[in-house]
């Protein structure tokens, strides 16, 4: 899909918004869509979904299945979540039985069985916001065109949208995202395009992907399962240690003679043999891990 | 497309607004009755002309009903051309009502009668003209209302409304 000289401006006397834009973008590619507040984010991102058309320029080989979220869900309207779904998926051409399916799948999937009869003006903002994401995958799109996609979500639903993602690349098809709140680290591999002053800059992503190191807290209990978790999940656990107390929270614990932490489970690649001297432990804390 | 006209059916009648014309409706045809029996066609006609604005009125309802941002997810999905030809069609299924509400009304509140003299038409003739007259009036009024409805008005980019940007 490309956008060849590209211009849009909402109304005859108004400012451009957008200016000379070209980008192109094919199937199974993510480009993540950056910029500052009103810069054309999301002018841009409907201009590839078809809901707005350029005043000059074109769009050309937009795929025939779009999938548009909206950055905020339209609640105001007399249905409830199971009804309206339904009907979307009518509109869209899928049969009744298939239409019913889809949202079914798509319903368990974001945690909306509870509000399926549900009343769409009774529902939260992120709530809502899953029904947007819903409508627009009941077809597997060709384009999915996600705007602001986490705003409002909780945390199991933010972890789905790069699920998602990755589906709808693995498919074929094409995303485009826009996100200023950093979710989109979430997205590896995604191109990155900066839009500033009506003009549309891409970046590539550079040949090593930016590693960020997390510090975990688990139970020392379970530690050993934890790191066995997530090195099977592909991540690379960098160093196991005790948790330490930060010296300004630092206390002397009376019923805790120093010295007296129970011995740790054996930590197969900490690189500290068991045994060894170790700090005393200021007080009964998890056992952080940092993993990359 | 058949679907989208359902959906737009459905948010149009739950919607408390729809109530506005049909009784500015009732109203002006309960003035139009009231003032005694008179032949059908004739009766029809002016009902026809009474109803051109009432059903201009419903119709921009109608479309005014869904948010702005409903409105481009189903162009999204079906296209521009057919999301507005499914308002229209919507538009004018909810048009059809009214006058099938207008066709009957006069029966059962006495304003017409059947043939008096000898020239007059059938009852039959008299229905089938009147709803001929109504279906004249309809496609107008339809596009009237289309014309002032948000969509139209807003022309290039959004709409100014009270319903903001997406």
């Amino acid at each position: 899909m490309r956008l060849e000289g590209v211009w849009l401006r909402y109304h005859r006397r108004g400012p451009w918004v957008l200016r000379e834009t070209d980008v192109r973008i094919g199937p199974g590619e993510v480009a993540v869509v950056l910029g500052r507040n009103g810069v054309g984010k999301s002018t841009l991102l409907q201009l590839a979904a078809g809901v707005l058309r350029p005043t000059r320029g074109r769009v050309v080989d937009r795929p025939a299945v779009v999938g548009w979220v909206p950055e905020r869900f339209p609640a105001d309207q007399p249905f409830t979540v199971g009804a309206y779904l339904t009907a979307i998926g009518r509109v869209a051409g899928l049969s009744g039985p298939a239409a019913d399916r889809a949202v079914r799948q798509w319903v368990d999937r974001l945690g909306l069985t509870r509000f399926h009869g549900a009343r769409l003006p009774q529902l939260s903002k992120g709530t809502a916001q899953k029904v947007g994401l819903a409508q627009a995958l009941l077809r597997p799109p060709g384009l999915l065109v996600l705007d602001e996609p986490w705003e409002g979500l909780d945390v199991a639903a933010r972890e789905l949208v790069p699920e998602v993602v990755d589906e709808v690349l693995a498919d074929g098809g094409t995303v485009l995202v826009s996100d200023h709140r950093g979710e989109t680290v979430r997205l590896p591999g995604a191109r990155q395009w900066t839009v500033a002053d009506g003009t549309v800059t891409e970046e590539r992503p550079s040949a090593d992907a930016a590693v960020a190191v997390v510090e975990l807290a688990v139970p020392a209990a379970g530690v050993v399962a934890a790191v066995a978790r997530l090195r099977a999940e592909g991540h690379h656990v960098l160093r196991v240690r005790d948790y330490v107390a930060p010296p300004s929270a630092a206390r002397p614990d009376p019923g805790l003679p120093a010295g007296s932490a129970p011995p740790p489970a054996a930590r197969p690649d900490s690189g500290v043999p068991a045994g060894s001297p170790r700090p005393p432990v200021t007080g009964p804390g998890p056992v952080p891990e940092e993993a990359r | 497309m058949i679907a989208l006209v359902r959906l737009r059916l459905a948010g149009f009648l739950r919607i408390g607004r729809a109530l506005a014309p049909v009784l500015a409706g009732l109203l002006a045809l309960g003035v139009l009755y009231g003032g005694g029996r008179a032949q059908p066609a004739e009766a029809y006609g002016v009902s026809a002309v009474v109803l051109f604005p009432v059903l201009a009125w419903q119709t921009k309802i109608l479309l005014d009903v869904e948010p702005d941002v409903q409105r481009r997810l189903a162009q999204v999905v079906l296209g521009p051309v057919r999301e507005r030809v499914a308002g229209v069609l919507a538009a004018g299924v909810a048009g059809l009502g009214t006058v099938a509400v207008a066709l009957v009304l006069p029966w059962l509140v006495g304003g017409v009668t059947g043939p008096v003299g000898p020239g007059d038409r059938s009852v039959a003739a008299g229905v089938a003209l009147g709803l001929w007259v109504h279906l004249l009036a309809l496609p107008g009024a339809v596009a009237l209302g289309a014309l002032a409805s948000r969509a139209i008005v807003a022309l290039t980019g959004y709409a100014w409304g009270r319903r903001t940007r997406a």
